[in-house]
This record gives structure tokens, C-alpha cells and sequence, in this order.
């Protein structure tokens, strides 16, 4: 059994111990690390920004600025287009590249440029690097009319912008350095998206003065000016997603009202990422020498600093602002710039205008980032070296004789002791407080290693919670990478000035508290009660986990909903709407029922809504006006499940099918292909049996019901008087189905997620949220993993990839207020809404919150990966769904009773599949009588 | 009470045997007593812990994450979580003391009168407490919905009022006051009102008490979701429970409010139990 | 008012003054609903707009044609008879060996037996511990002991889950009963201990059959009661630990088959049915306890 070999590029590991400021004698022997022996810049295509700059780190700086003008000073590219300039140089040097452009975002898409050095890019540029936008307000704060304010619209500014391009990587963020040769080189600038380029300009590295230079030249100027700038008064931000919050656990921060909803703070959760920037004007009262104080709140991230590089007028006043930490603090505090003793920064400002912006960076972190991401990488793939030979069910009475079998394995965990005793040391060093979470579990692990050294015969019984370990470090190593800030006001205190520091009491933060409980009292939240008057439209959100409807909602997304009705659907229709989160399924036909229902309901599993038609309380929505339009909007398979005989009767809100996940890196090393047809899914799942790994298929009515579709069956007859699961198709599909188990040994139970991050299951068949799960919660496997169709059934017309889908959809009840709840499922499930909605989700809770629309033109505008969305496409064409039937709760059932007769009893599965389709049939004919239906219609 | 306990002990055991039953009823003990505990232990696990499968028993480094989550997010929530907990208080605050109130007055005459119907009407009190709610939640859910009381507190409060259990249980300690107090009491001139309550309710107290404990239980347990919709109106248990079906993110969340929820009841049982104990001993029946 | 009926009519009066407020609350929200019930069971409703008469339908078709009905009776019975004497026993055993430590660890004990009644949906654990693959602690304690060679679906396979459900019901059948008998043996007079053992008795279990359980009578009756009603309606923990419904409805009941019907299917009338059969069953079962204990002398 041969182990795969390590991933770690040597280069990489060196980047990780140059920056961590350890020095390069100590690498470990298994990767060996040259230093470029004469200052030439790559030839080679690096894989990563930091290789390219570890293997640029002897080229000396560049020399004078160079200026590259575009010709007919401007250049409009289109995508793909490139600009492009010969660059003369006398010798070797690394520059910044400074571009000066006007771009504006695309469909929700900054815009980017990719960089090429002689027609090649010298580094891996995904997506592009990104390139600065301008948003603005569009117009004055709103407030409804009981006084709470909404958030204002957005806009772009259309306007030129000079940057510096940076490197936009999640673990490592500074200024970009190109490496160029002597000689003349090709420099190109190609645009992802349309923009106009002005001018570049090649600028050596920046040389920032210290504090101490600065300062030392001050005029001596006191003053005992003060002066406030409220935080959520910004001038501009760099994206539309960061928003301005309420804060109402503080009654300092101001404004606040018990009563009212106040936009008081900006940022948070949606102030975050690198990139992301916020910029005030300050009005400077008098010349002089100015601390600057943030009164902020970092409560998001437990335990670790956030940084921000702040920028005076637009560029940095000393280097010392490079990175400014706002420690982990669970209320509000203020904080005065200050040096590590403790002095206070001082700032020169003349009178007048000027501008303030805070730009999130990783700082400190960013020493160790890379790392720390080599290390999980590391240590996972030592997991699976392991498991590889263990297999995944440990037999712990059995002797592993690690020596033979592995012998790679204890050399191996020296090189990793090695590297995380570095990085342990380098988080030490972490300025700001923080990093002991990281440091915990290092040590953890240090431990472990050391034990494992010792006696590695002990390895199978601690491999478990070695695996734990890696789980959590991970986890450590996302929350790492994310920058929350909550800011309430920016101070600017003269040198003689003492200013009052915001702070409430105790005994201020209880009393606004049982103000804001004695409100609740006559507050009705429900309803918005705006200028329009009437009576609100009564709509239903139904709670739901992620696991039975496939949608995860409970109050966050209520809350999301709630603003967007309230900001958008009221204003523009008239109607104001009293939403209501509760459990639909339990609720909705006993409420309608007894007249005490809503007007529509909003994530009601796929079931429900022809339950609801059947017995006369669910609104046709095929005859309204508007509807045959509508259709367009979505797939032809995400009606299928609403439509009872010639009606629908609720519209398509989500949708979501199974894609194929699988370890690129395992594929590579194994040597194998991601499978297009279930013959090649069996041969990949019988090679990585041998290799001790495992594959997943969900135990699922879902794959019966792909595996069907696939061959051409079906469950029901046209008009759903009969169930046709006797025929040939649904006897092989369902052969096929239970042989996955009991021939092909794949197992039951499993939890995917923790498997497939860890390499045990390098592929498996999982719901479209998965990638959710995985992007976010895994971050270490960036790059390592991809998602494909399923696998298809070679067939006439081609190779069928037929799936049934699940989803949600949003039901109008019948009643007087039909057509105003018609109207609000139709905004409901329109582009707009639903982007937005799924935009603001994501930005809450982070991608692994990321929601699946059914909405064809709202998924377009997604941030999937080109590649990720033609995968999803491509499997989304050929998706379709199983009609709703009154039976359809006992066919399910019955299905899963003939998988277990199958499974744990032994029967034969023909038999089986026959005896259960009598017994289906029976009930369906029950039920259609019930209803009234055995005609094929209501 | 004391030395009658021990002298009760001596007579009849072997120290074998009662070493063997200690042993026994810990071990039992521990083993009832392990799903509780792992929810308690739940509530102290970092996500990725939480998630792990095979799900283990222990944490491996514990954290208070989830509890100053859960406290973030009930600061962030638009009707402020103290409202909920009102709600739930006066739920049942209000139900267990009306309920108390009217079960024990009902109790009285049943336990010493002899009227008109008394037979069956305790005879029927015996079979409700044997017939399902869970059939019987429809037809009261439209009768509560004729009466407009779908979407208020009343839909929480009154059912209970109905119910039969504690009427049973009242009516058993009544019976057991020897008759010659009441007796005295009226010749006294107390009118019946009176006898009841100065002389009758502080002597079934304990009693009360239980039916304190248990009608508590009960209405704390009642998430109402069924027939409240009103977001100014929800209950606690609710409120919280909506928290966390947001998704994956809340699920430590979850596994704290699973322990908040727990803990009344248990407090108020442990606070209360001499007099539990007390009471239960007379709730043999005589018939 | 004097005389023997004017007495009645006064106290007839008054009995009902009392019990005015506790009755109408009875019959509105608690009577009625369960006469609507019964009269259900003799129609076919499925929350649409009409509601047709069928009679005896539901019951016949529920006698005859029901073939998961009567999976369910012969579960129910099954669990009733096992667990309902069963914890009923064990219930009392626990309670009267718990009444020989001092009284801390007495009362430290009953809040630890009577703590899975308190706290709901606790049974998550159990599911940890019979999980069906090797992660689930029994199947890797038996593998581990070197007892079975492949892991058991303990809560899936319809040849396992019933033994796996009775032991959870008995677990959680410490609850009203239990309390009952722990106080009850605090009240027993201890002369009468001492008397027995003058007379000839010997060990504790001697103790426990003459002197204990006779003076315990009331309470055993009570718990009793409690035990058929808690016995016969098993089915939440059933759902919970092997799905709902169970394999080939291995560990359905009467409570669950009402509820699937009431609550999946829609169908009023027949879920009814259920109810009515399934509280008859109760009914006889505390007539004849009644009539045992009657006679056992109280």
C-alpha cells in the first residue's frame, strides 16, 4: 500500500517560516526548501501569491516610479480584453502596481483584473484580483411611521479611482510586489469585467515612516478641540453589504430610543472580510495635534482581535496604522489608538476637511494564516496515511506494525511537530490579546504528537480524538480569517482636550432594558403600520430545520424577511404585511380550518400545498394574472409538486437535488476520475475500498427515486390513479438502490461532513447545502474538493442524470385577501427578492447560509464559481420532480419499510418491491376516492 | 421522627443486603440520571464537538460560547426575550394558581358531601384522566377558535382549567380530614365558605403544593405553538425553540436553551419536595 | 328550608356553587371536546368542508380490514403488560430500598429516578447508545467484548427495536406512581415492624410482604391508575427512538396510530375510532384492578 506523497510545496513551507520570522535552517528534512541562490525573479508559474513572493524575496526593490499611460488617455477594456505595455528596466526589480480606472460592479460582482507577466500569469489569480468600489447612500435615512428607521438604498458611484492592487487571499493580505526581470518585459492588465483604465504605474515598495519619524516632526500645536463623528454616519463604503445596525443593549450608544428602532452602529457581521472598507469626512475644528478614539463592540469572533488599517486622507499616516487591533470585548468599549506602552498616538490635522477610512486586514494573523492552513493540510493528510491503513472501523485489538506498513508516518509527524511548534511560537508573539484558543489546542495536538512518537502501536485508540483536534483548529482557523467591527462613534480629542468617554451604568442599561420590555406592551411588531393604513396581509413563515425541509428558518430568516417586506413589498404595493413564524405543518390546516388562518404562508414543504388543495383551502394560482410568465421563472420541475390536475397551487421558492462531492486531491493521488455513469461511481468506490476509504450515499428515498428516473421509470401513471413501481425499471432501480448496501458495502450511517473533511469518504452524494456546509466550516480544503452532477444512467437519449428535487414553496390560502397575497407571493418569489433575501442570509450567518433559490434568474446572480455554477446548471436541466399524490406520505413509507425488508431481513428485493406496490396501490385507490379523484382530477 | 427512623432500620436487615441494594439503586440511579447530565454537558461543547459522529459523551474543552451566544442573540431579537419570559410566567403563574384555586373548591363537596350526581360526576373525573388529549386537541382547538380565544394567553390557561387530575388528587387528601374539626367549625358559624377556607385548605396545603408542582410542569412545558401566533404573545419555550432551527450556526444555542428550559421545573421539584412527600402518602384512594 | 329534602336541596346547591367554576371550564374545554371526539369516530372527516355519517364504518373497517391496527393492539398490549407491572414493580422496589438510607440521600435519590419525568424529549441519549452502526455504544461494547461479530441495527431491525423500546418505557416509568410509594413508606407505622419481628418474621422480604405492602394498599391502587393510563399510551418515546412509523411498524401503537391518522392522514373520524377503542381497553383494564383491589381488602 503506498501512501500518497506530501502536497506541502516546498516554497509554501518556506513563505510560512519566513513570515512567521523563524528561521529557515530549522525546516524539517522531509520538504526540502532552497533559497533562490541569485536575485532572478520566477520563471515558473507559482501556485500561490506567496510562493511567488518567497521565491521573489532576493529581487531587490525596483527603482523610480514608472508611469504607463494608456493611449488617447483612456483605455475601455471589455472582458477578456487586455491592456498592455512593454516595460524597459535596466535591472531586476519588484514593484506595486498602482491602477487608476472606473469600473462598476456587475451583477453583484466586484470587478477584477488579472495580471500577466509575458503573456502568463506569475501567480494563481481565482476570480481575479479585485479591484476598489465606491458605495454611497441614495438618499436621507427612512423611518416608518412609528418612528423606526430602515436601512437607506445603496449606489455606486461612478467614478475614477486609483488603487494599489493587493493580494486578495483569505489567509495573507498586503500590498501585491511584482518581480520584474531586467530587460523588456510584457506587462498586461486583462479585465474580467468591462472598465476603463486610465493609467498604471509601476511603484517600488512603499516605505512607511515610523510613529517616531513622524511625530518627531509635528508641529507642537495643542488643542482642546473635540469632535464626534457618529460612526453610522459614513460618507462612503466599499460594498453595498455593509450595514448600518440597532444596537439597543447600551442606551450610550446614541441616538437610542426604547421605543423606536434606531440605525446607531455600522458593521458587525457585515463589516468582515478583507477588501471591505468604510470611510467618514471628518471636520477638523482647528489645526493641532488630535488623539483619534473608536467606540466599538468585537463580540462576533470569541476571543480573538479584529484588525483594521486606518487611512488619513487615503493613505496611511505612519506604519504603525498598517494594523490597528480591536480586541475580543463583549460590550462596548473605547479605544484610543496607542502605542504598546500605552502612549497616545497623536495626529497632525489642519483645519478643514478631511477623510477617515478603516479597512479590514488580517494583521497580525496574516503572520501564521498560511501556516496554520499548511498544517491542517498536513495533518489530514497524516490522518489519512493512517486510516489508509487501519481502515475506518479501528480494530483496536489489532497490532498495526506502523514501521512496515507506513513508514513515512513517524518522520512525517517530526515535520509536523516541527511546524507547529513554530506557529504555537508565532501566535505567542500575537501583540493583542487572543490566540490563546489556538494556542490550546497547538498544544493539544503537540502532546498528542509527542504520544504518538512514543508508542506509536497506541496510534488506532487515539486517533479519534487526534481527529477532533484537527476539527477544531480548523474551525479556529476560519474564525480566524473574519474581521467583525461594530463601531458606534469616532472621536477626535485635541492633545489638551479630556473628553467625557460614553459609558452607561449599570443601573442606565437596566432601566432602558424595562423601558424597552414595558413598550413591548403596545408595541405591535407585527405589523408595520405605515402610512398606508388598513388591514396588514397575514403571512406565515414557517420554522423549519435545515434537515426535514431542506431550508434552515427559524427567526433570522423571519427577521430578513420582515425587513424586506417592510422596506421594499409595503412601499411599493401599499399593502403592509404582519408576518408570523410558526410551525406550518403542525398549524395551518387546523387554522384555516377554523378561520383563524393566514392569508399565504411563506418555506411550506412540498407536501403540504396539494394537502391544502385537496381539501379546498389552498388558492389555484394558474388562472391569476401574471401567472403564465411566471412559469419561465423557475424550471419546469419545481412546479411539478404544486400542481394538482390543472392547477397550481403554490409557487416555487426553493429548490434543491443532490450533486456529487469529491476530494480532488485523493483523486490525484489514487489516480482516479471523477464518475460520469453509476458503473464508473462502483469502479471509483471499489479502488478506494482498497485503499481503506469510503464512500457515501445517503440511505435516502431521494437516490431510489434518481435511480428511477434515470432508468426511464416512474412512480405513478399520468394521471396518478396507479403506482407503477412493479415495472422493470423500478425493480432494477430498486436492486440497484439496496445493492449499494448490502453488495457494495457502503455504509448506513455517516456523517459526511466530518468524513469527507478528514479524507475517510472522499466522495460521496450529497444535497446542494453541503457545499454550503463545506465552504465555510472547512476552509483548510479550499481548492481540494470540487462538486459534480451525480451520476448518470447511459440510456437512449444519452447518459440521464434525472433526479427528484425537493424544495419549498409559498402557498396562497383561499379567502378575501387572495389577490393582495397573490401579489406578495409574486414579489416573494421574484429575481430581486429572492437574491436579496439569500444576499442578506449570507451575510448574517455566513455562506454555510447560503439559500437555494428556485428562482433561475436570482441563482445567476449567486457567487458561485463559474465552474460551480455550470456544474449545478448542468445537473439542474435535468433534474425533475415526482408528483404530489394524497398517497404520497405512505409511499414513503412503504419505500422505506422495503428497503429495511431488504437490508436487515434478506428478502429478495423483486418480491419485496411487488408486495409493497399492492399495498401502495391500495391506499392510493383509498385516497383518490376519499378526495374524489379517481377521475384524474379535483 | 428520628429515632423512630432508626430504630425502623435495625430490625429485619443485613448489612450484605443493604449493601447490595445501595449499590444497585446507584447504579440505577446513574443511569436515569445520564441523559440529563448530557444535556447539561451538551451545552458546554464548542460547535465542532457538537457535531461530531460518533457523538461522544464528554467535552473535550469545555466553553461558555454557547451561553454568550445564546445572550447576543436574545439582544439582537425584536420583541426583547424578557416579554417571553413574561408571557410564560404569567401562563403559569396565573394558570397554576386559578387551576389550584377551582380544583380544590371542586374537590370539597365531592370529598365530603354527598349530593345529587356525585357518583357519576366522580366517576367521570376518574375516566377523562385516562382518555388521550391528543384526539381531543382538534375538536378543542375549533371550540377554543368559536370562542375567539385562538392567538391569546386564554388558549394556554384554559384548557388546563378543565382538566381532571387535580380535582382527583384534592378530593383524595379531603377525604382524610376527620370530620369532627369541620363539625366544630360550623357550630362555630362558619358558613361553609369559611369552613373551606380557614380550616379545610391549610390542611391539605402540602397537597396544594404538589399540584403546584405538577400543573407548573405542565403549563411551562406547553410551548402553545399550536394556537398562538402573536409574536407579543409567544411563550418562552417557543421562542427559544425558533432560535434554533435557524440552521447548523445555532445549534450550540440549542443545545443551552435545551438545559434553560429544563431547569424550573427541576428547581421548583427540588425546592419542593419534602412537601411532595409528604403528600403523595395520602393520595390512596378510598372508595 | 327544613326537612331531609330541603337539607338535600341545600347541599346540593352548595356542592355545586363549589364546583361551578372547575365544571364549566370541565365540560367546555375538556367534555365536550371528547364527546366531539366520539362522536367523530362515527363520521368521515378530513379537515376539508365536509363531514360525511358513516356509523360503525370506521370500527369495522378498524376491526377488519386494518391490518397495522392490529400490529398496534398486540404492541400495545405487549408493552402494557410487560411495563405496565413491570415499572410498577420495579417503581416500588426502588422506592422501598431508597426508604432505607438516611434522609439527604433519600431525597438526593428521588429527584435523580423522578428526573426523567421532569425533563422532556431527553431520550436523545438513547439513541447514542443504540445506534445501529459500530459508533453506538452497546454495538461497540458487544463487538468489543469479542459477543457479536457485526453490528446490530438495534432501533431499525423489526427483530430488535421492541426489546429496545420496552427497556426505554421502563426507564422512564418512575414518574407520579413512584413519588407515591416513596412517601407512602414513610408513613407506615414502624410498631407494626417491630411486632412482625417479635412474631417470627425474619428478613426484609418477609418484612415487605406482611407488614409493608398491606399498609400500603391506597397507594399501590393509585399508582395503579397511573400505571395503566401511562402503559396503555406509550408511543411518544416509540416515535422517537425507531421513526415514525417504525419498520414494518414494529413498534407502532394504539397512541401512534391514532396520531398518524389524526395528524399525517387527516382523517378525523377514524383517528377518533382509535381513541375511543383505545380508551374502552383502558376503561376495562381499571375496572378489573378496581374489583382486584376491592377485593384484597383496602
Amino acid at each position: 500500500m503506498k501512501p500518497f506523497c506530501l502536497r506541502i510545496t516546498a516554497a509554501g513551507a518556506m513563505a510560512a517560516l519566513l513570515l512567521a520570522g523563524v528561521p529557515a535552517a530549522g525546516a524539517a528534512k522531509a520538504r526540502a526548501a532552497e533559497a533562490p541562490e541569485e536575485p532572478a525573479p520566477p520563471s515558473a508559474s507559482a501556485s500561490s501569491y506567496l510562493d511567488y513572493a518567497a521565491q521573489a524575496a532576493g529581487v531587490p526593490d525596483g527603482g523610480e516610479e514608472i508611469i504607463l499611460p494608456a493611449p488617447d488617455g483612456e483605455w475601455a477594456l471589455e472582458a477578456g480584453e487586455r491592456a498592455e505595455w512593454t516595460v524597459p528596466l535596466p535591472q531586476a526589480g519588484r514593484y506595486r502596481l498602482s491602477l487608476t480606472y472606473l469600473a462598476q460592479s456587475q451583477q453583484g460582482q466586484s470587478p477584477a483584473v488579472t495580471v500577466l507577466l509575458n503573456g502568463e500569469t506569475p501567480f494563481e489569480q481565482p476570480g481575479g484580483l479585485a479591484l476598489d468600489t465606491v458605495w454611497v447612500d441614495d438618499g436621507v435615512t427612512q423611518a416608518d411611521n412609528r418612528g423606526n428607521q430602515l436601512q437607506p438604498d445603496a449606489r455606486e458611484e461612478a467614478r475614477s479611482h486609483t488603487m494599489v492592487l493587493r493580494d486578495n487571499s483569505t489567509v495573507h493580505d498586503g500590498e501585491l510586489l511584482l518581480a520584474l526581470p531586467a530587460g523588456e518585459t510584457e506587462l498586461a492588465v486583462e479585465a474580467a469585467q468591462p472598465l476603463v483604465l486610465y493609467e498604471a504605474r509601476l511603484l517600488p515598495p512603499a516605505e512607511t515612516p515610523s510613529y517616531q519619524e513622524i511625530s518627531a516632526a509635528y508641529p507642537s500645536a495643542q488643542t482642546g478641540a473635540v469632535w464626534e463623528r457618529e460612526a453610522e454616519d459614513l460618507a462612503e463604503r466599499s460594498d453595498a453589504a455593509i450595514r448600518r445596525q440597532n444596537d439597543q443593549s447600551d442606551p450610550s450608544v446614541l441616538p437610542n430610543s426604547p421605543r423606536r428602532l434606531l440605525l446607531n452602529t455600522v458593521g458587525g457581521s457585515s463589516w468582515k472580510q478583507p477588501g471591505q472598507s468604510i470611510t467618514w469626512r471628518l471636520d477638523v475644528p482647528e489645526d493641532g495635534l488630535y488623539t483619534l478614539s473608536f467606540r466599538y463592540r468585537q463580540d462576533l469572533v470569541a476571543g480573538l482581535p479584529s484588525f483594521r488599517r486606518l487611512l488619513i486622507d487615503g493613505s496611511l499616516p505612519f506604519a504603525e496604522m498598517e494594523a490597528v487591533a480591536f480586541p475580543y470585548s463583549s460590550g462596548w468599549r473605547t479605544l484610543t489608538l496607542a502605542d504598546a506602552q500605552g502612549e497616545e498616538y497623536l495626529f497632525y490635522l489642519e483645519q478643514g476637511e478631511h477623510t477617515l477610512t478603516l479597512a479590514v486586514t488580517l494583521g497580525e494573523k496574516g503572520d501564521f494564516l498560511p501556516a496554520i492552513e499548511e498544517s491542517i493540510q498536513f495533518m489530514n493528510e497524516i490522518y489519512r496515511d493512517i486510516i489508509m491503513v487501519t481502515g475506518v472501523n479501528i480494530d483496536i485489538n489489532r497490532d498495526f506494525n506502523f514501521a512496515e506498513e507506513l513508514p513515512s508516518l513517524l518522520p512525517d509527524l517530526e515535520a509536523l511537530r516541527e511546524q507547529l511548534t513554530a506557529t504555537r511560537e508565532a501566535i505567542g508573539r500575537l501583540q493583542s490579546d487572543g490566540g490563546d484558543q489556538a494556542s490550546g489546542v497547538l498544544g493539544d495536538i503537540l502532546r498528542q504528537i509527542d504520544e504518538f512518537l512514543k508508542r506509536p502501536s497506541r496510534i488506532p485508540e487515539r486517533l479519534d480524538r487526534f481527529r477532533t483536534n484537527i476539527s477544531t483548529l480548523s474551525d479556529i482557523f476560519a474564525d480566524m480569517q473574519e474581521q467583525p467591527l461594530e463601531l458606534d462613534v469616532i472621536v477626535l480629542a485635541g492633545s489638551a482636550a479630556e473628553p467625557e468617554e460614553r459609558r452607561s451604568s449599570l443601573l442606565e442599561k437596566l432601566w432602558f432594558r424595562v423601558q424597552i420590555v414595558a413598550y413591548s406592551f403596545v408595541q405591535d411588531y407585527a405589523a408595520i403600520g405605515s402610512v398606508y393604513g388598513g388591514e396588514p396581509l397575514q403571512v406565515w413563515i414557517n420554522t423549519g430545520d435545515i434537515l426535514s425541509t431542506g431550508v434552515a428558518s427559524g427567526r433570522d430568516q423571519a427577521q430578513i424577511l420582515k425587513d424586506l417586506i417592510d422596506e421594499d413589498f409595503s412601499v411599493s404595493s401599499g399593502i403592509p404585511v404582519e408576518l408570523t413564524l410558526t410551525s406550518v405543518g403542525d398549524s395551518l390546516m387546523q387554522a384555516s380550518l377554523s378561520g383563524v388562518g393566514p392569508d399565504a404562508a411563506v418555506f411550506v414543504p412540498e407536501a403540504t400545498p396539494v394537502n391544502l388543495a385537496l381539501r379546498e383551502v389552498a388558492a389555484d394560482l394558474s388562472d391569476k394574472e401574471g401567472f403564465e410568465e411566471m412559469r419561465e421563472w423557475f424550471y419546469p420541475s419545481a412546479l411539478i409538486p404544486y400542481t394538482l390536475g390543472d392547477g397550481v397551487y403554490a409557487l416555487p421558492e426553493t429548490q434543491s437535488f443532490y450533486m456529487l462531492f469529491y476530494r480532488t486531491d485523493i483523486f490525484e493521488a489514487v489516480g482516479l476520475e471523477p464518475p460520469d455513469t453509476w458503473e464508473d461511481f462502483l469502479d471509483v468506490t471499489a479502488a478506494l475500498q482498497k485503499n481503506n476509504l469510503e464512500v457515501g450515499v445517503p440511505e435516502n428515498q431521494a437516490i431510489f427515486e434518481m435511480l428511477l428516473l434515470q432508468h426511464g421509470g416512474a412512480v405513478f401513471n399520468d394521471d396518478i390513479t396507479e403506482i407503477t413501481l412493479t415495472t422493470p425499471e423500478a425493480v432494477a432501480a430498486f436492486t440497484q438502490w439496496t445493492d449499494l448496501y448490502s453488495q457494495y458495502g457502503l455504509p448506513l450511517y455517516f456523517d459526511f461532513f466530518n468524513r469527507f473533511r478528514s479524507g475517510e469518504m472522499p466522495m460521496g452524494i450529497a444535497a446542494l447545502s453541503f457545499y454550503n456546509q463545506v465552504a465555510i466550516a472547512a476552509p483548510e480544503l479550499r481548492g481540494l474538493w470540487r462538486m459534480a452532477p451525480v451520476p448518470g444512467t447511459a440510456g437512449e437519449g444519452g447518459v440521464s442524470r434525472a433526479q427528484s428535487a425537493s424544495g419549498t414553496g409559498v402557498v396562497v390560502l383561499k379567502g378575501q385577501r387572495e389577490d393582495d397575497a397573490y401579489q406578495f407571493a409574486r414579489w416573494w418569489v421574484s429575481a430581486g427578492t429572492q437574491y436579496t433575501f439569500g444576499q442578506e442570509l449570507e451575510l448574517l450567518m455566513g455562506t454555510a447560509a447560503r439559500y437555494h433559490t428556485a428562482n433561475r434568474e436570482a441563482f445567476e446572480r449567486i457567487p458561485w464559481t463559474q465552474e460551480e455554477r455550470e456544474a449545478i446548471t448542468r445537473q439542474w436541466e435535468q433534474t425533475t420532480d415526482i408528483p404530489q399524490s394524497p398517497a404520497s406520505y405512505y409511499i414513503s413509507r412503504s419505500l422505506t419499510n422495503a428497503f429495511r425488508a431488504v437490508l436487515y431481513s434478506q428478502r429478495n428485493p423483486r418480491e419485496t418491491m411487488l408486495r409493497y406496490n399492492t399495498d401502495m396501490q391500495k391506499e392510493l385507490e383509498r385516497k383518490n376516492d376519499e378526495f374524489g379523484l379517481s377521475a384524474g382530477g379535483a | 421522627m428520628h429515632t423512630r427512623h432508626k430504630k425502623h432500620k435495625a430490625i429485619n436487615r443485613s448489612a450484605g443486603g443493604n449493601g447490595l441494594a445501595f449499590l444497585f439503586l446507584l447504579l440505577l440511579g446513574t443511569f436515569t440520571a445520564l441523559p440529563i447530565v448530557y444535556s447539561v454537558i451538551n451545552a458546554f461543547k464548542p460547535l465542532p464537538e457538537l457535531f461530531t459522529y460518533p457523538p461522544r459523551f464528554f467535552v473535550q474543552r469545555p466553553t461558555l460560547q454557547n451561553f454568550s451566544e445564546l445572550f447576543r442573540l436574545q439582544q439582537d431579537m425584536l420583541v426583547p426575550v424578557e416579554r417571553y419570559l413574561l408571557n410564560s410566567l404569567f401562563v403559569t403563574v396565573v394558570g397554576t394558581g386559578l387551576y389550584v384555586l377551582i380544583a380544590s373548591l371542586a374537590a370539597y363537596p365531592l370529598a365530603r358531601f354527598d349530593f345529587t350526581g356525585k357518583r357519576i360526576l366522580f366517576q367521570l373525573v376518574v375516566l377523562c384522566i385516562l382518555f388521550r388529549t391528543e384526539v381531543t386537541a382538534i375538536p378543542q382547538y375549533v371550540v377554543m377558535a368559536k370562542l375567539r380565544l385562538i392567538d391569546t394567553l386564554g388558549a394556554v390557561i384554559l384548557p388546563m382549567m378543565g382538566t381532571t387530575f387535580g380535582v382527583f388528587l384534592m378530593r383524595q387528601f379531603m377525604e382524610g380530614i376527620p370530620n369532627d374539626i369541620l363539625e366544630a367549625a360550623r357550630v362555630d358559624g362558619l358558613n361553609e365558605g369559611g369552613v373551606f377556607w380557614r380550616i379545610v385548605t391549610p390542611m391539605v396545603r402540602p397537597a396544594m403544593l404538589t399540584l403546584v408542582i405538577f400543573t407548573f410542569q405542565s403549563l411551562w412545558n406547553n410551548n402553545g405553538v399550536q394556537v398562538i401566533y402573536n409574536e407579543n404573545l409567544k411563550l418562552l419555550p417557543t421562542a427559544l425553540q425558533q432560535i434554533s432551527t435557524s440552521g447548523f450556526e445555532r445549534a450550540g444555542v440549542a443545545a443551552v436553551i435545551a438545559v434553560v428550559l429544563m431547569l424550573p421545573p427541576i428547581l421548583l421539584f427540588f425546592f419542593s419536595q419534602r412537601a411532595v412527600i409528604e403528600t403523595m402518602a395520602y393520595s390512596g384512594m378510598k372508595m | 328550608m327544613g326537612g331531609k329534602s330541603g337539607q338535600k336541596r341545600r347541599i346540593n346547591r352548595l356542592s355545586y356553587a363549589f364546583m361551578a367554576p372547575w365544571l364549566l371550564a370541565f365540560l367546555i374545554f375538556t367534555l365536550v371536546p371528547i364527546a366531539a371526539s366520539v362522536g367523530l369516530s362515527f363520521t368521515s372527516f378530513n379537515m376539508g368542508p365536509r363531514i360525511r355519517w358513516v356509523g360503525l364504518g370506521n370500527y369495522l373497517r378498524l376491526l377488519l380490514d386494518d391490518d397495522v391496527f392490529l400490529i398496534a393492539l398486540r404492541n400495545t398490549l405487549l408493552y402494557a403488560v410487560v411495563t405496565g407491572p413491570l415499572g410498577y414493580v420495579l417503581s416500588f422496589l426502588i422506592a422501598w430500598l431508597i426508604n432505607d438510607l438516611g434522609r439527604n440521600l433519600r431525597s438526593a435519590l428521588t429527584l435523580l429516578f423522578y428526573a426523567p419525568s421532569l425533563a422532556s424529549n431527553i431520550y436523545v441519549i438513547w439513541t447514542f447508545i443504540f445506534s445501529g452502526d459500530s459508533y453506538g455504544l452497546l454495538n461497540s461494547w458487544l463487538i468489543r467484548l469479542g459477543l457479536i461479530r457485526e453490528t446490530v441495527n438495534w432501533l431499525n431491525d423489526p427483530a430488535y427495536n421492541s426489546i429496545v423500546v420496552i427497556i426505554v418505557i421502563l426507564w422512564m416509568s418512575m414518574g407520579a406512581g413512584f413519588l407515591a410509594f416513596v412517601a407512602g413508606l414513610q408513613q407506615l407505622n414502624p410498631t407494626l415492624c417491630e411486632a412482625g419481628a417479635i412474631d417470627g418474621i425474619r428478613n426484609r422480604w418477609q418484612e415487605l410482604w406482611y407488614i409493608t405492602i398491606p399498609q400500603m394498599l391506597p397507594q399501590l391502587l393509585f399508582g395503579a391508575v397511573m400505571a395503566i393510563s401511562g402503559a396503555f399510551a406509550v408511543g411518544y418515546q416509540n416515535a422517537a427512538l425507531t421513526g415514525m412509523p417504525s419498520t414494518d411498524y414494529s413498534t407502532h401503537t394504539l397512541l401512534l396510530h391514532m396520531i398518524d391518522y389524526g395528524y399525517t392522514r387527516f382523517e378525523i373520524g377514524y383517528a377518533s375510532a382509535v381513541a375511543t377503542v383505545l380508551f374502552t381497553l383502558m376503561i376495562a383494564t381499571w375496572a378489573v384492578v378496581q374489583r382486584a383491589f376491592a377485593k384484597r381488602g383496602c
